[in-house]
Order: C-alpha cells, then sequence, then structure tokens
C-alpha cells in the first residue's frame, strides 16, 4: 500500500504528550532510536506499520546522531530496547490515540501503560499495557517477536488489556497487535 | 487520598515484600504483604462503583496479598465480600474463585503437617478431545505416568545413581521423590505436580555423597525436572548436553519427552505445557506435535548409521505389544494372534515401552534376509497405534 502523504511518526517533544515520560527519558529514547535508524538508513524513510493487520505508511524524520550520541549508544541491546519504546509509544498515539501514562513493574507483562489522550488517570478503568521489542534482523524475525511479545503479554499477572508492538528497523515494520485475552 | 494513592502505596510495599522474599526472610516478607494488602483495601474503599475494572482488579491484588501475608482468613473475607457484589467483571470473578481454591489447599496443607519441595510443575493438556477442565481418563493417566517417569530420571541423576535400564526406580529413590497430584484452576486440562519433602533424607545413602548434600539435591527435583524438560524441548543438541552431560540419562529423557508431547496426528490432544506455577517469569515449555519429529531426528543421530545392504529392508509391524525383555534385547508383540520377536531393544527404556504393553503398537524395524524367520527383526522405533 503507497501514501503520497504518509503522516509524521511523533517521535519528537514526546513528553509533552506522554505522562510517563520525563523530557529526559524521552530525549533518551529518541537519541537510542536515532542511533538505530543511523544503523541501517538516512532521514527521513517511510515504515511500514500493521495495526492488528490492516496497513499504513508513515514518515520517519530524525537528526543523524553525533559521535557522542552513537558513543554513548554502542550497547546495540540497549539502543534497540530504548529506541523501540519510543516508536512503539509513537505508534500508539499515532494509530490508537493512546499516550503512555506509567512505566509497568515488572511480571506485569507488560513495558507501558497507555490510556486514551483525555482520559481520566486517577484508576485502571482505560489504562492498557503496552509490551514492546525492538529488533535489527529481518520480516520474519520481527514476525516471531510479535508471536512472542503476545504470548507474553497474555500471561503476565496484570488483568489489563494489552497491546504488543514490535519494531522492525531494518526491515521498516512497525506491527502492532491487540492481545486477545483467549489463550 | 485517592484510590491511586492507596494503590501506589501498597504497590510499594509489595516490592520490599517481594524483596524479602527473595531474600528468604519471611517473616518480614509476610508483615510488608499484609500492609501491602491493607494499602489495597484502603484503595477498595475509595472507588466509585462504576469503576468496575478498576474494582475487580484490586480486589484481587488485596485478596491475592492477603494469602501471601498466610492471612487466610481475611483473605478469603475479601473474596467473599466482592464476590457477593454484582460489580465484578467477569475475569476478576474466576481469578477470586481460583485463589479461593488455592487458599483452602494451603489451609489444608498446613494443617496435615506434610511438607513439599519448593516449586510446582503445572501441567496443561490441550486441544484435540481435551474439553475445558475434562480429558479422557486413559490420556490423563500415561501423561501423569510421563511425568513421574521424568521425575524419577531426575531424582537419579541428580544423586548420581547409575543409569537404570529394565528395571522400575528403587524403593530408596521413589522415598526421596514422591510426586503428589493436585486438582489445578481449570483451562483445557490441568493438573499441578508438587513433591513430597523425604521424611527422611537418611533412607537413602549414595556412596559418595554426605547426607547433607543429598537434602539439598532433593530439594533441586524440581527445578531441574523443569530445567531438563525445557532444555530437551528447545534446545536438545546444546543446552541440554550442557546440563545433562550424561549420554544414557540424556538419551532417556529426549525419549520421555517424545512420548509425553501430542502425537502428529493431533488427535487425541495437540498441546502440552509444563510450566512452573508459582514462577511467573519462567517461560512455559509447550510440546506440539512437531516436538516428537524434532528429538526423533535427535536420536536418530545418535543412532549407528545403517548399511546399505541388500539383506537389510526397513519395514513396519503392526500389532499388541505383549511382553519384553529388554535385558535379553528383545519386545514381543502378537500379529493377529502370532508371537513375533523384534531384537535390538537394549538401548529401550523401561519407563518408556513399559506403559505400551497389551496396546496396540507400530515398530518400525529392520527385516534382515541374512537372519533366520525368527530373528529376522531388529527394531528402530517403536510408537503406540493411537498416536499415529
Amino acid at each position: 500500500m503507497t501514501d503520497n502523504n504518509p503522516p509524521l511518526l511523533p517521535l519528537q517533544n514526546m513528553a509533552e504528550r506522554h505522562q510517563a515520560l520525563t523530557p529526559s527519558v524521552a530525549g533518551s529514547y529518541l537519541e537510542a532510536a536515532r542511533v538505530c535508524l543511523d544503523r541501517h538508513y538516512s532521514s527521513p524513510k517511510e515504515f511500514t506499520l500493521e495495526n492488528d493487520k490492516i496497513e499504513s505508511i508513515a514518515r520517519v524524520e530524525w537528526e543523524v546522531a553525533n559521535s557522542r550520541v552513537q558513543a554513548a549508544w554502542a550497547n546495540v541491546d540497549d539502543a534497540t530496547r530504548d529506541g523501540a519504546y519510543a516508536f512503539a509509544i509513537a505508534t500508539t498515539e499515532l494509530l490508537r490515540g493512546m499516550v503512555a501514562v506509567h512505566r509497568a513493574e515488572t511480571k506485569t507483562g507488560a513495558d507501558y501503560y497507555i490510556a486514551p489522550v483525555g482520559e481520566d488517570l486517577e484508576d485502571l478503568e482505560h489504562w492498557w499495557r503496552l509490551e514492546v521489542s525492538g529488533t535489527h534482523s529481518d520480516k520474519s524475525e520481527v514476525k516471531r517477536r510479535l508471536r512472542i511479545k503476545v504470548e507474553q503479554a497474555r500471561q503476565g499477572s496484570s488483568s489489563l488489556p494489552a497491546l504488543a508492538a514490535v519494531i522492525g528497523f531494518r526491515v521498516q515494520l512497525i506491527l502492532l497487535q491487540t492481545v486477545d485475552a483467549a489463550s | 487520598m485517592s484510590w491511586l494513592v492507596h494503590h501506589t502505596q501498597s504497590e510499594e510495599y509489595a516490592s520490599q515484600a517481594e524483596e524479602l522474599h527473595r531474600q528468604q526472610d519471611l517473616d518480614r516478607a509476610a508483615s510488608f504483604y499484609r500492609l501491602s494488602a491493607e494499602a489495597e483495601v484502603n484503595a477498595l474503599n475509595n472507588l466509585d462503583p462504576s469503576k468496575t475494572r478498576t474494582i475487580g482488579i484490586t480486589a484481587v491484588s488485596a485478596t491475592s496479598l492477603y494469602f501471601k501475608a498466610q492471612e487466610f482468613l481475611q483473605a478469603k473475607r475479601i473474596a467473599h465480600k466482592w464476590l457477593a457484589t454484582e460489580l465484578l467483571p467477569p475475569f476478576a470473578i474466576e481469578q477470586l474463585e481460583d485463589l479461593l481454591q488455592t487458599i483452602r489447599y494451603e489451609e489444608s496443607r498446613a494443617k496435615s503437617g506434610i511438607q513439599f519441595i519448593e516449586g510446582e510443575v503445572l501441567v496443561s493438556v490441550r486441544g484435540g478431545e481435551v474439553l475445558y477442565g475434562a480429558a479422557p481418563l486413559d490420556l490423563v493417566l500415561r501423561k501423569v505416568d510421563q511425568i513421574r517417569s521424568i521425575f524419577y530420571r531426575t531424582t537419579e541423576l541428580l544423586l548420581d545413581i547409575p543409569f537404570r535400564t529394565g528395571r522400575p526406580p528403587t524403593q530408596e529413590v521413589k522415598n526421596q521423590c514422591d510426586p503428589w497430584l493436585f486438582q489445578a484452576a481449570p483451562g483445557s486440562y490441568q493438573f499441578e505436580v508438587r513433591v513430597r519433602k523425604p521424611k527422611d533424607y537418611k533412607q537413602l545413602s549414595v556412596p559418595g555423597i554426605p547426607d547433607s548434600d543429598i537434602e539439598l539435591r532433593v530439594e533441586q527435583i524440581t527445578r531441574k525436572f523443569l530445567e531438563v524438560v525445557r532444555a530437551t524441548a528447545q534446545d536438545p543438541e546444546g543446552e541440554l548436553t550442557e546440563i545433562v552431560p550424561h549420554e544414557e540419562y540424556r538419551g532417556a529423557f529426549l525419549k520421555l519427552t517424545r512420548e509425553l508431547a501430542p502425537p502428529l496426528t493431533g488427535k487425541s490432544f495437540n498441546e502440552i505445557e509444563i510450566k512452573s506455577s508459582s514462577d511467573i517469569e519462567s517461560r512455559p515449555v509447550i510440546l506440539v506435535p512437531n516436538t516428537r519429529e524434532i528429538i526423533k531426528d535427535v536420536l536418530k543421530k545418535s543412532e549407528p548409521e545403517l548399511p546399505e545392504l541388500p539383506e537389510n529392508k526397513i519395514t513396519e509391524l503392526r500389532g499388541i505389544l505383549r511382553g519384553l525383555q529388554l535385558d535379553d534385547d528383545w519386545i514381543e508383540i502378537s500379529i493377529n494372534g502370532n508371537s513375533q520377536k523384534i531384537y535390538g531393544a537394549k538401548e529401550e527404556i523401561d519407563d518408556v515401552v513399559g506403559p505400551m504393553v497389551n496396546r496396540r503398537v507400530v515398530v518400525e524395524v529392520i527385516e534382515r534376509f541374512d537372519k533366520p524367520l525368527k530373528e529376522k527383526y531388529f527394531l528402530r522405533y517403536l510408537q503406540l497405534e493411537e498416536d499415529m
């Protein structure tokens, strides 16, 4: 599917919209994402998004990471994990109108709690879990990771509904899937 | 104060309780779980009745925290109180009912004084003829028997007992590894296995292992069981070799796990999941029909290459397995009422072949034309006909 004017993936100024991201956390995640993108491409680039298997395209723009940023994020695993957080949170904002409201505790089967923009966040009524993974491997690995993440979210100790997101930096693919409660 | 403030406070107490539990400071852990539960009850009291999802999650959390604090009565009170309302969403009703069942079991276990070694193994059988909470008795008995066999082999491995062929485990080993079956909350067909703590570790003396070391090793049975099954199913040529360097034991675990896995047809069942029910971070081991084929291929690699001779032919026999004498290297099947011995069986193990006696089997054999009629069949692979 092609789109002549695809929307921009909202990676910039994330702390202004996502309560769970302070300016320093959001800045850090964005740096990680830039390092991941620089490994394969130069800005801008189009990514394919699959939202519960419905395809669309988003444009990704970023600044090249300078050598200091590259050195700070020289650990590929850290950069991939944190870069994937930035992409996954931006994708749920773009596709689902949801924002990150809280970092998740371990064992919950999630990385972040998200909720629709503008909802009351004083209780769990509108909270969802977001389980995230990132990879620089091929498309089959991105799909395999999604299956694992969906299963992980199902097995988590939380009863909140969940989304799983997997970012394929090299193959320009973002998969977002609602986790069905049925096992 | 709002629900969020109390809930956050509860999370902080729970986090401290978990840390103390990890450090085995169980009394202080229980105190923090109690504080965490009380904060969660306060959170519940601050919720509007329209917030049903939040009420459900918090009621389950409060009950579970009182249970972890060993405050069984209080845990039951909270669960019953909220189950009696019409405010709970279905997931919370289900989880509270499961918790009540777990609490009842823990209460009865505490009263009996029976102790179990750490860890539980939760086994779920799914698909095929298996219903939610019900399964054919024959299938369940076989799976329970296979799980028990893997527990015994694991115990023998941990205790450095020489590899056993053609006979059941000794009474001494059974005294150290006494698996008990528990009913688990329904979901497909599930059961839970725990190993009873031996009354006396000194009943078993193993040359070269001090009594205190035997106790330490027996305490590891459940953990090791899960480790072995995981490695056998997921990485039979890598991780399994690392954790079970002994070749014969490795072969036994491969054969036992192959039999535990669903048959290729998936007719009777098509998935078996094994996991620790106490450690949520532990990923389940899932055996699917393809697991059998993968393990078969691994086992084939360790078999001697069959020379391509004109006098050898691979063929298949079907009949009822009537007997076995593994020490003498043969099994016997009845084909249309006629007995036929099949040789080359000494590599088989009693706990895999034994349960197939008096059942219809399919035997892949090498037919050797250079041998007399009665001695011409040599075993390659044996399986139940119903698994084909």
